[in-house]
């Protein structure tokens, strides 16, 4: 589905990503994970192409997408949820939802309101507010609910744990799974969280500084424990 | 002094149908458009060549502003598209010289197609003459101008928080990078911005044509007038511009009264206070 292949990516003059390789599948989820800077929001904004400057190329079902816009791969249906949601606040929950018929791709129905409470039946009560009048777990959903609504063909997941209640970390993980399952959609998710990213995928990749340090099964990755110790220990 | 209040409200007002354009574009672009000014004299020249020194009626002078709108902002998709695009993520100086050299080279345009003498457009009838409003005198024009003023913020208000497209605007001046994700066409909504605030120029220029005197500086005179007015009512705030040209002209109304021989001086003082008491202007927060 997604094949990103010698990925490097620049913020000005410091280089950020050194030669990555990423193959997400069809209907797979994938994690990638790492400690704090080590370039794993970098990864997902170089794949819709927002922000760093970038070499090397990142192919859709075959086909290079490497000098599409971002709202182009948007409509193509990719959505990223960033770490930092950037949920607009002078809009209410549901105009941020309403939002991602810009992405709708190839003519796709999106998510009725009550089809997406569904899925996240935390934000029925909350779908008039305003964005800046949430809270930051509710936030999270939003963004995340804002991500699927337009049924994205691969969900790119920026640290959705991030700041969240426990509680709420475990409601994020039946949400996200259960809408892979009803959509079919691909998962690339980066993560700190481990149990969270093992719990929502099948593959991981770990990332140090900029470059693939492991890619395998999440069964290959505890079968060697040196990994963990090597490049995910604080 | 009703009537001082009244001249400070008209000049408020002008200024403010040119501030505006010039507020949005900065809302939504982060661009100070030095050639605003100078389109707004594009405007005042286009709605003279078609309505003559003598315009017929308010409703000609009104149409004649409303064409003028449309072909500044045709120029403005053409400076958009030429000009803009190519340093909108330079460093900010680059954008101050490119809009800079754009209304050095409007003017240049200006001169050569209407010359350097002075040309004088009288109000239509109609909107010539004044009413006396108890025991003062009411220039009609001056009306026309502030009732155009408050319908222009009125209305872009009302755009802007209450219509989707608006709403979509004000996002993406927001948060660009999110709209992006989101799948919108930024760079369609960058070209209708600056559309929309070049062609708010051309009307301004059209709507405030009578009573002025047109030369190729006239775009300068009101250019520094919004830039202040926009600074006093923080950056890319169409409020804090309406809230800012009536203060301005207040002040300037006052100082014509209290210090006529130093005209003009009282904005800046108001704009040096302003500066130092709110330097993010008065509503610098909010956005658009």
């Amino acid at each position: 589905m997604i094949e990103v292949s010698g990925i490097n990516a620049f913020y000005g003059t410091s280089h950020i990503l050194h030669d990555v390789d990423i193959h997400l599948p069809d209907e797979g989820r994938v994690a990638v994970v790492g400690r704090n800077g080590v370039g794993k929001s970098t990864l997902l904004k170089s794949i819709m192409n927002a922000g760093p400057k970038t070499q090397g190329e990142v192919r859709w079902n075959g086909e290079s997408i490497t000098r599409l816009p971002a709202y182009k791969r948007a409509r193509l249906g990719l959505q990223l949820v960033p770490e930092d949601r950037r949920i607009y606040q002078h809009l209410t929950v549901l105009e941020n939802i309403r939002m991602s018929e810009f992405a709708s791709a190839s003519g796709k129905p999106c998510m009725t309101a009550d089809e997406l409470v569904g899925h996240f039946p935390m934000i029925e009560p909350i779908l008039t507010r305003l964005g800046g009048q949430i809270s930051g777990g509710q936030q999270q959903m939003v963004a995340v609910a804002r991500a699927i609504a337009c049924r994205p063909r691969v969900l790119l997941l920026d640290e959705p744990t991030e700041g969240l209640a426990p509680a709420i970390v475990e409601q994020l993980v039946e949400n996200v799974r259960g809408i892979c399952d009803a959509e079919k959609t691909s998962l690339l998710l980066c993560e700190q969280n481990i149990w969270f990213a093992r719990k929502t995928t099948d593959r991981v990749y770990v990332i140090d500084t900029g470059r693939i340090a492991f890619s395998g099964t999440w069964d290959e990755f505890d079968a060697h424990p040196e990994i963990k110790q090597q490049h995910l220990a604080v | 002094m009703l009537f001082a209040i009244i001249n400070s409200l008209t000049t408020g007002m002008a200024v403010f149908l040119v501030a505006a354009g010039l507020t949005l574009i900065y809302g939504v672009m982060r661009i100070l458009n030095f050639a605003h000014g100078a389109f707004f004299m594009v405007g005042a020249y286009l709605v003279s060549s078609m309505v003559g020194q003598a315009p017929p009626s308010t409703l000609a002078l009104a149409a004649a502003a409303i064409l003028a709108a449309f072909i500044v902002g045709l120029f403005g998709l053409v400076v958009q598209r030429v000009v803009l695009k190519r340093v909108q993520d330079a460093d900010e100086h680059y954008m101050l010289i490119a809009t800079f050299a754009v209304m050095l080279i409007c003017v240049g345009v200006v001169k050569l197609i209407w010359g350097l003498e002075f040309l004088s457009v009288s109000p239509p009838p109609g909107l010539e003459g004044g009413n006396m409003l108890g025991p003062v005198f009411v220039p009609t024009f001056s009306i026309f101008v502030i009732v155009c003023g408050v319908l222009a913020f009125l209305l872009l208000e009302l755009l802007l928080q209450r219509s989707w497209a608006g709403k979509m605007l004000t996002a993406m001046s927001r948060d660009r990078l999110m709209a992006q994700l989101m799948g919108l066409n930024v760079p369609v909504w960058m070209m209708v911005a600056v559309g929309c605030s070049f062609a708010l120029a051309g009307l301004a220029g059209g709507l405030l044509l009578p009573n002025q005197t047109l030369s190729p500086v006239l775009g300068d005179q009101f250019l520094l007038m919004s830039f202040a007015t926009i600074i006093v009512g923080g950056l890319g705030s169409i409020r804090g511009a309406f809230l800012a040209a009536i203060l301005l002209g207040l002040i300037d109304g006052f100082n014509a009264i209290a210090f006529p021989n130093i005209p003009g001086v009282g904005i800046y003082i108001g704009l040096v206070f302003f500066l130092l008491v709110r330097p993010n202007g008065i509503l610098g927060e909010e956005q658009i």
